[in-house]
């Protein structure tokens, strides 16, 4: 018997996709997900959302503001101030095989050929970002197969 | 805490930070902090305010802030204090403007083109275009919360410290906020995969 005898919560849902439910209430939610099509149709619309927006380019800053940005004002504080800024910037991951719409596997788990009807392990590889240990992130697809 | 976790494509350009190690032991200075930021400020200005002179407006505020706020600025979380930046300029525009234009972006028709590839780019740029206008509706809350998760990639915990409120609040705000882009951009929600042009839409 699921732990939510009805539907979960959007904002559950919602939070599912983000990542930022923590391994109990997950586990607890795709466990519905299993039995519940509505529910899960929920979080292809919010994971759809999130790539809606995620899919915005990034702009380049226009040549006159960025020159005016440059314009010298007192370097020395500057210099100084910023010297401290980058330090840990090594450690950071790089994220570009996001930008190729990079979706994460859970637990490790390889991705079957997409069915007409994926199994629920599969829809949420697709559609939930997991924050596994601290600094892994997916990029939610937009598109959702099986449809 | 940023520093740690970098999620989707809006930072990958910050990923190699001249100066981390090579032959510059004082840093990078002001042009590298313009030459890294400009656009991340520029782009995350356009997307809260939907229209260009605004997001240039904003954006070069941003940077003054920063600027100034560089003499004082002590190690520690350089994207948190950017990001809080922003949305505190953005703020401040906002009052007194009151509200920002919602229908500054342009309607203009594409232009007749038999190439399918760009017929497709055209389909991608109105897309972005009604998606951007979408958010522009929002409630500046909601916005600045989806606009800071699903296009800075950052996490509730470090959406809560940009702005100063519970990561419950957080998690609220952007579930409205996709409640209400939901509404707004239904056509693109419920279809899947192909993107459908304007006029399909009910």
């Amino acid at each position: 018997m699921s732990f939510y005898p009805r539907h979960v919560e959007r904002e559950i849902l919602s939070a599912l996709i983000d990542g930022e439910l923590d391994p109990s209430q997950r586990r607890e939610v795709y466990e519905h997900l299993q039995e519940c099509a509505a529910c899960r149709e929920t979080v292809e619309e919010f994971s759809n959302i999130h790539g809606l927006v995620g899919d915005l380019p990034r702009l380049i800053a226009p040549e006159a503001f960025v020159s005016e940005a440059l314009r010298p004002r007192d370097p020395s504080r500057v210099q100084a101030a910023t010297s401290t800024i980058f330090g840990g910037r090594r450690k950071w991951i790089a994220a570009g095989m996001a930008a190729a719409g990079f979706a994460i596997t859970i637990g490790g788990l390889a991705a079957p050929a997409p069915a007409n009807e994926p199994p629920v392990d599969v829809f949420i590889e697709r559609h939930v970002t997991v924050h596994a240990g601290v600094e892994t992130g997916g990029q939610v697809l937009f598109a959702v197969n099986g449809r | 805490m940023f520093g740690r976790v970098l999620m989707g494509h809006s930072l990958a350009l910050l990923d190699d930070a001249p100066g981390g190690g090579e032959s510059d032991p004082a840093g990078p200075d002001w042009a590298d902090v313009v030459a890294r930021y400009a656009d991340v400020v520029y782009t995350m200005a356009y997307r809260l305010t939907g229209d260009d002179e605004d997001a240039r407006d904003l954006a070069q505020d941003v940077l003054i802030r920063l600027h100034r706020g560089l003499a004082r600025y002590r190690e520690g979380n350089f994207e948190g204090w950017l990001y809080r930046t922003t949305v505190n300029a953005f703020r401040d525009r906002l009052r007194k403007r009151k509200r920002l234009r919602e229908d500054a972006l342009g309607d203009e028709p594409p232009g007749h083109t038999t190439s399918e590839v760009v017929e497709r780019a055209v389909q991608l740029k109105e897309l972005h275009e009604m998606v951007q206008r979408a958010l522009v509706k929002l409630p500046s809350e909601y916005r600045e919360a989806v606009v800071l998760r699903d296009l800075e990639g950052r996490s509730y915990d470090e959406i809560a410290a940009i702005l100063e409120v519970p990561a419950g609040t957080v998690r609220s705000r952007i579930h409205r906020g996709r409640e209400a882009l939901r509404q707004l951009l239904e056509p693109y929600v419920s279809e899947q995969g192909e993107i459908p042009r304007p006029e399909q839409s009910t």
